[in-house]
């Protein structure tokens, strides 16, 4: 097409001024990737934080601290409510317990739960630094924290002692293995027992909560609502984002920053393509003139300054994007913590670099529409009777 | 009976909204199909406006343009510059050429204009074009890589791309030397004679518009003087 290839014509021969509204561009669109991954690592993390040693959903006694029969019956009819639910634990608690270390007592949250099932939402397995999950009654794992703090290891005798009852229910367990949630809430606190251990330290049938998992964390208010519809008024279902609302005004605080940033950067890449593309045309009005004379049409004149901001979209977009791509490597590789973990793990979506890429297009297109106007407007005689 | 290229009716123009000036006061004119007829005048009488009337550029503020036949005044936008891609070829005094494309290039440019392909036949015509025109040597030069003549003799093998009926000139030869302007003359003279194509040349060499079929002298707008050469 003869208007594309005056387009590019015109590029190549201004090649710095190419050069460097295009580099401005692939900045432009840089920044956009990279601020957006950054959000989107922060807020990931954010989350992580959050819900990553917790459950999503928790169905609870109505009455809160009463225990319950759950069956596998109830945890059928449950997981079938909704297909995004992705994992169910029961689990069986005391916040009480206390680990009697002769001259010391150390209060601990004593767990039972189905390792089988309580790994799809705790990744107890995964987080063992040390040992094995518990294969039989008598056998707990323990957080490293705690570990440390009563200078015991895998193999290890401890005591542990519910208070609730009278005399004491109190029971001594080995240490199996020993974990590293990344809390330290967690790995001074928790001591994890099988499910059968809870109940049998605990001396009851029920359990304190079933907990869950969903494929999509920001759906968990709907799916509770519906589970809370199901079970009736004899359970009470929670939500992660019902006691965490300052968390989610956060998140979409960080959203909408994120957000201006990149359209304050969409902004001046328009300015700047705008601005060049329109002093283009005036350099380049003795060939738009001559291109009129020999029957080019306004349409055709502008399609010309049309193409070139496409172009130069393109080209800002596939550099912009390696930008991005780069900077967000860069900053996962060298901002690390002392340990050599990367200070936030930045997940560069492909959905979203394709879409930076493509708002970089439009937005060169849109930005090379006055010049493409002015092209179109252009009078042959002035150019002419000027020259 | 013979064809008549262009025919004027009371041409007028008239520049200004406030202060009005009237530059051309009711010109009427017939051109003979393959005449090769010179405009003379001083400068500022009006010439260039009257041929960028003709080769529709501008418009007349009154009176009407026919073009083989055709009343121009009835064409859209669209459709002008249709014509004058089709129809008429133009060679200005300056902006020759486009720089970014050669020679070759700017002389298929106003065919690709309309065109998505460019047929075996077309790349002929202008490789026989600038052989015409004495181009060979500098057919992949860029504009600036070419003297003056060169790029004039050019912009004449790009008016005749498209084979059109009328060839407008306006001071063709003005930038250029003697011995350019006698080989331009000379190769405009060679065209009309051998493709037939209508000529109309502003020219302020009074030898060159000696040897015209007829000389058109416009004096403040009006014409003054219309010899028949021959
Ligand atoms: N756009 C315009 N506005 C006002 N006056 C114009 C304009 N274009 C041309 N003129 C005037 O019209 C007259 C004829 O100009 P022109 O056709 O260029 O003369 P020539 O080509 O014979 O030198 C001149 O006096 C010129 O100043
Ligand atoms: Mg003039």
């Amino acid at each position: 097409m003869f208007t594309l290839n005056v387009a590019v014509r015109f590029l190549l021969k201004s090649r710095l001024q190419t050069f460097f509204i295009a580099s401005g561009i692939a900045i432009g669109v840089g920044v956009l990737v990279f601020v957006g991954a950054l959000i989107t690592g922060l807020q990931e993390d954010l989350i992580d934080t959050t819900i990553g040693n917790s459950a999503h959903i928790t169905v609870l006694d109505e009455k809160r601290n009463e225990r319950f029969e759950a069956d596998e019956t109830l945890l059928a009819n449950i997981i079938s409510t909704d297909e995004r639910i992705i994992a169910a634990s029961r689990v069986i608690e005391s916040g009480s317990a206390f680990i009697d270390s002769g001259d010391t007592t150390d209060p601990v949250l004593f767990r039972g739960v189905i390792f089988d099932d309580a790994n799809a939402i705790y990744q107890f397995d995964e987080k063992l630094v040390d040992g094995n999950l518990p294969s039989s009654n008598d056998e707990v794992i323990i957080g490293v924290t705690l570990a440390s703090f009563l200078e015991v290891s895998v193999g290890d005798p401890i005591d542990v002692t519910v208070p609730s009852g009278f005399p004491p229910a109190n029971e001594t367990y080995t240490v199996s293995g020993i974990f590293d949630f990344g809390s330290a809430q967690v790995n001074t606190r928790w001591v994890v027992a099988s499910l059968t251990a809870g109940q049998s330290l605990l001396e009851t049938h029920g359990v304190d909560a079933i907990e869950f998992q969903v494929s999509d964390v920001f759906m968990s208010d709907a799916i509770a609502s519906a589970l809370q519809t199901k079970l009736g008024d004899n359970y009470r279902v929670e939500e992660w984002q019902q006691s965490n609302q300052e968390l989610l005004s956060g998140l979409e605080g960080q959203s909408i920053s994120g957000i201006m940033i990149q359209a304050f950067v969409l902004v001046s890449v328009v300015l700047g393509i705008a601005s060049v593309l329109a002093i283009s045309v005036m350099q380049k009005s003795s060939q738009l003139g001559i291109l009129k004379a020999m029957g080019a049409t306004d349409q055709q004149s502008s399609l010309i300054f049309l193409f070139q901001g496409i172009i130069l979209g393109l080209l800002g977009a596939v550099f912009g994007v390696i930008i991005g791509i780069a900077l967000s490597t860069g900053f996962t590789m060298f901002a690390l913590n002392p340990d050599g973990t990367p200070i936030l793990e930045i997940i560069v979506r492909i959905e979203m670099v394709i879409f930076s890429a493509f708002i970089a297009v439009l937005a060169s297109m849109i930005a090379s529409l006055i010049p493409a106007r002015r092209s179109a407007r252009l009078s042959v005689i002035e150019v002419i009777r000027n020259g | 009976m013979v064809e008549i290229a262009l025919k004027l009716e009371n041409i007028r123009k008239t520049y200004g909204t406030t202060i009005k000036t009237e530059v051309l006061h009711g010109i009427n004119l017939s051109i003979e199909a393959k005449s090769f007829v010179s405009i003379v005048g001083q400068s500022g009488s009006g010439k260039s406006t009257l041929l960028n009337i003709i080769g529709t550029l501008d418009r007349p503020s009154e009176g009407k343009v026919e073009i083989f036949g055709k009343d121009v005044a009835s064409l859209k936008k669209r459709d002008l510059a249709k014509l004058r891609n089709t129809s008429i070829g133009f060679v200005f005094q300056h902006h020759y050429l486009l720089p970014e494309f050669t020679a070759y290039e700017n002389i298929v440019m106003p065919y690709r204009i309309t065109h998505r392909q460019l047929p075996k036949s077309v790349q002929e015509h202008a490789n026989d074009l600038i052989k015409f025109v004495g181009l060979e040597a500098v057919k992949d030069n860029l504009a600036n890589e070419m003297s003056g003549g060169q790029q004039q003799r050019t912009a004449i093998a790009r008016a005749l791309i498209n084979r059109p009926k009328i060839i407008l000139a306006d001071e063709p030869t003005g930038a250029l030397d003697t011995d350019s302007t006698e080989q331009v003359y000379k190769l405009l003279r060679d065209i009309n004679r051998r493709f037939g194509t209508t000529f109309i040349v502003i020219t302020h060499d009074k030898k060159v518009a000696e040897r015209t079929d007829r000389m058109i002298e416009i004096r403040d707008g009006a014409i003054t003087l219309d010899l028949e050469m021959h």
